[in-house]
This record gives structure tokens, C-alpha cells and sequence, in this order.
């Protein structure tokens, strides 16, 4: 038996961007903070999820991590919608990579919720012998186009549960400031089981949440 | 009969999802301590592909059952390549010319080949035999099918062949597989006959596990979120490689209707736990 950790929330991801720019290696590394450099190419889509402290908020985080390759497109579009946060990734030794981006950015805008909050992730940071993009030019893209940027290596985990706990809580800050609603359909947001309760029986929630972890 | 065996050999398997540096040694053949019965199964084997043209038309019902008992792990590379009459093509004589050209395609193939079958003995290490014969026969496919180029997943099937053959052989097998198997529209740039595929399979999901079907829906568990990589790289991406070997044998003689039957088979054994996940559950 395991403990069951229950969370306020549930936010749907996205990690989009090229073939080979690292999405799966940065999926795994943040679920088992470990560097897999021997999985096999992704073909159409695989997930993963992990619940993370926000701000002293629970919020699981449900990730779909899609295939990169251009023709692939017309089958992953298909799961953007209702996605609450992204991570698009380029690799910084890879300038079509980058090239790419608006590419991505169009679609995931179009086609997940209005209010996706993304956020761009320059991934093999650890192989900055190769850059072919720069920080500034990146970050001045993310700025433009209302996109937080971190450069990442999926490696040796630098900026890794940064990039998807940042992305998280703007969308926290999003929900806490009304801007948006998790209960409008297509949010990419959900209550989770602990949030839940508490809207199902508010007197009770306190008494609940000291057995949070009873299973 | 079939699909039970092999859902009982995935079960069997269970958990493990890539057994490395397996060795394709048939799972239903016959086990050591009945090393007579695994003779006969030789000798019948080496009848059928010195006789095979009379096998092939007059015996077809029966060749049929021993191919889904499964091919005798020595036997595959020459019985595949009979299947798919691949032995004596022309193109296999273009095949070194085409290694000296450049294809467009090179890039994104190399980005790929040390992503195919990482944990696997023959394609381990950047610069292992495995990877380079990987390579040439992407590249040299990519160049005599300029409108399919390269599409990620092929490079599982075009491994899988390669753990049994020569190159120019997988080669041949390949072009044929691509020709005449439905593949070659499979990964078409629009990719039209996936949306195709998972429409049929959908409609039969509906027509034989409606309770499974009904939960799928109420959980937006979508049909193209499991079974794409079940018809991209039948199954070889799914389940251990000697069960994926032997439904390869099965779709080089029956074709890509073997992966609809495994699929819903799959499904259909799965059904009672799959009923009680949700979207996340099931996709793990």
C-alpha cells in the first residue's frame, strides 16, 4: 500500500516542440528526477503525472507528452484541447528547433484553452558549447509572445521542476486573481479530491484534512 | 485461440516492456525438454521453404495455423522474406548506389536511430553495427519514396527486421512492407490512413466491448491516444519484443488486420480492470 496524496487541483500539460529537443527526458526527470538516455522515441503520445506543492497548495499535474515530428501534428492536435499549462521546448544547439516555435505557439494557442499559460523551455543547457541560440534572443521571443522562458537541462535537472512548478503557479495566480475560472468548461483545470471535499462540506474539511493521507 | 495465447504470453511478460538484448526465440515454440518436437518443427519448416510456392498455393490454410503457432526463430529471416515476395527485387541492386547519395531526410533520421531500440544489444553504443545498418536502410528508403520520406516509427519495423537479416535483405522487406502491406500510407505526411485506422478500430471497439466503449467516452479517453503506436510500429513499441516478434509473423502473412484483432484481444482481456480506471489509470 502506498499513501494517497490528494490535491486541490489538477491542471492538464502539454510538452510540445521538435523531434529530439528532450520532451520525454524532461517528463521523466521531473516525475523520477533521473536522466533516461535510453528510451525509445515517442509515437503519438505518453504521460506521466506528479503532484507538487504550490504555494502550500497540492496540484496534480496530469502530463501529456506528445511526438514531435512535423506529420505527427495532425494526430497530437487532437489532445491540446483543455490543456491548462504547456511546455514548449527547443534545443539550444539546434536553430530549426527554435525556427519551429511559432509553429507550436500557434497551434497550442488556437487549439488549448484561451488561456494556456506556456512556458518555453531552452533545453540541453548543459551543452552550451553548441549553442546555436542565445539566451537574449530566446527570452526576448518569450517576451514578445507573453511566455515565460528558462533554459533547462534535462541532464542534470537544472530548471527542470522549476520550469513546470512556474508554469503551475501562474496558473494559480491566474485562478486566485479570477482570471480564470476552473469550473468553465475546457479550463484545463479541475478541482482535485481534497478541494472537493471541501466544497462538498465545508464544516467538515478541516476535520478531513488531518486524514488526508488515510487510504 | 490465438490472441489467448498471446494475451496469456504478454501477461506473462507483464511489466517489463522492452525485455534488452532479448533473443527472439519464438515463445510458443517447443522448450528445450522436448528438443524431438522442435526437430520435427525444423524439418517441417525447411519443407515448407524448399517447397514454398506449392506451400503457398495449395496449403495456404495450413501455413496459415503453423505462422500463427509461430516461425522458428532461424526461419523468419528467409520465411519473411517469402511472405512478402521480397526475395529477387530490383531495387535490392540499387540499394549500395543509393548509400552514396544524400537524402533531406538525414538529419532527422540520425536524430532518431539512437532512440530505437536503446536497450538492445545490436543497436547499442553510437558507433554499433545495429546503428549504422539502421541508418543506411532509413536513409536509402527515404530516397527511392521522396513523398514519405522518413516518419517516425518506421525506424522500429526496419529494426526489428534488421535483428534477422542483412540490410539490403530488410531493405527489400521493407519496400515491400511499405508497398503492399498499407504502411506506406500509414505514414504519409497527412497521415490519413491512422485517422482511418483508428476509425475502424473505434467502430469495431463500439461494436464488440460497448461497456468499455461508453467508459472510454465518459473518461475522453481517446481511441488515437493507445492504439496510434499499436498500427505505427505494430506493437513493437508495445509489448516485449519475442511477443511483438510473433505478431510480426502473423501481419507478414495476414496483414495489418492482425493488429486490430491483438488490439481489441488486448483490450477485450483487460476489459474488467480497464473499466475501473480512470483516464489517467488507463493510460498508464
Amino acid at each position: 500500500l502506498y499513501l494517497l496524496q490528494s490535491s486541490d487541483f489538477l491542471f492538464k500539460f502539454l510538452v510540445i516542440g521538435n523531434a529530439g529537443t528532450g520532451k520525454s527526458c524532461l517528463l521523466h526527470q521531473f516525475i523520477e528526477k533521473k536522466f533516461k538516455d535510453d528510451s525509445n522515441h515517442t509515437i503519438g503520445v505518453e504521460f506521466g503525472s506528479k503532484i507538487i506543492n504550490v504555494g502550500g497548495k497540492y496540484v496534480k499535474l496530469q502530463i501529456w507528452d506528445t511526438a514531435g515530428q512535423e506529420r505527427f501534428r495532425s494526430v497530437t492536435r487532437s489532445y491540446y484541447r483543455g490543456a491548462a499549462g504547456a511546455l514548449l521546448v527547443y534545443d539550444i544547439t539546434s536553430r530549426e528547433t527554435y525556427n519551429a516555435l511559432t509553429n507550436w505557439l500557434t497551434d497550442a494557442r488556437m487549439l488549448a484553452s484561451q488561456n494556456i499559460v506556456i512556458i518555453l523551455c531552452g533545453n540541453k543547457k548543459d551543452l552550451d558549447a553548441d549553442r546555436e541560440v542565445t539566451f537574449l534572443e530566446a527570452s526576448r521571443f518569450a517576451q514578445e509572445n507573453e511566455l515565460m522562458f528558462l533554459e533547462t537541462s534535462a541532464l542534470t535537472g537544472e530548471n527542470v521542476e522549476e520550469a513546470f512548478v512556474q508554469c503551475a503557479r501562474k496558473i494559480l495566480n491566474k485562478i486566485e486573481s479570477g482570471e480564470l475560472d476552473p469550473e468553465r468548461m475546457g479550463s484545463g483545470i479541475q478541482y482535485g479530491d481534497a478541494a472537493l471535499r471541501q466544497l462538498r462540506s465545508p464544516r467538515r474539511a478541516q476535520a478531513e484534512s488531518a486524514q488526508e493521507c488515510g487510504c | 485461440r490465438l490472441l489467448e495465447a498471446d494475451s496469456k504470453s504478454m501477461r506473462s511478460m507483464n511489466g517489463s516492456r522492452r525485455n534488452s538484448g532479448s533473443s527472439l526465440v519464438s515463445s510458443s515454440s517447443a522448450s528445450s525438454n522436448l528438443s524431438h518436437l522442435e526437430e520435427d518443427t525444423w524439418i517441417l519448416w525447411g519443407r515448407i521453404v524448399n517447397e514454398w510456392d506449392e506451400w503457398r498455393k495449395k496449403k495456404e490454410k495450413l501455413l496459415k495455423e503453423l505462422i500463427r503457432k509461430g516461425i522458428p526463430h532461424h526461419f523468419r529471416a528467409i520465411v519473411w522474406q517469402l511472405l512478402c515476395s521480397a526475395t529477387d527485387m530490383p531495387v535490392k541492386n540499387q540499394y549500395s548506389e543509393l548509400l552514396k547519395m544524400s537524402s533531406p531526410c538525414e538529419k532527422l533520421i540520425r536524430r532518431d536511430i539512437a532512440r530505437t531500440y536503446p536497450e538492445h544489444e545490436f543497436f547499442k553504443g553510437q558507433d554499433s553495427l545495429g546503428q549504422e545498418v539502421l541508418f543506411n536502410v532509413m536513409k536509402a528508403y527515404s530516397l527511392v519514396d521522396r513523398e514519405v520520406g522518413y516518419c517516425q516509427g518506421s525506424a522500429f519495423i526496419v529494426g526489428l527486421l534488421l535483428m534477422q537479416m542483412p540490410e539490403e535483405e530488410a531493405f527489400c522487406v521493407f519496400v515491400r512492407l511499405m508497398q503492399e502491406y498499407r504502411l506506406r500510407e500509414l505514414f504519409k505526411p497527412s497521415m490519413a490512413e491512422l485517422g482511418l485506422c483508428i476509425y475502424q478500430f473505434e467502430y469495431l471497439l463500439q461494436e464488440q466491448l460497448p461497456e468499455l466503449n461508453i467508459h472510454f467516452r465518459s473518461q475522453s479517453f481517446l481511441t488515437s491516444m493507445y492504439a496510434s503506436s499499436w498500427f505505427l510500429t505494430l506493437f513493437l513499441t508495445t509489448f516485449p519484443l519475442p511477443v511483438a516478434t510473433r505478431v510480426f509473423d502473423i501481419f507478414m502473412y495476414e496483414g495489418l488486420e492482425i493488429v486490430f484483432r491483438v488490439g481489441m484481444a488486448l483490450l477485450q482481456v483487460n476489459q474488467a480492470e480497464l473499466i475501473q480506471l480512470d483516464m489517467e489509470g488507463m493510460s498508464q
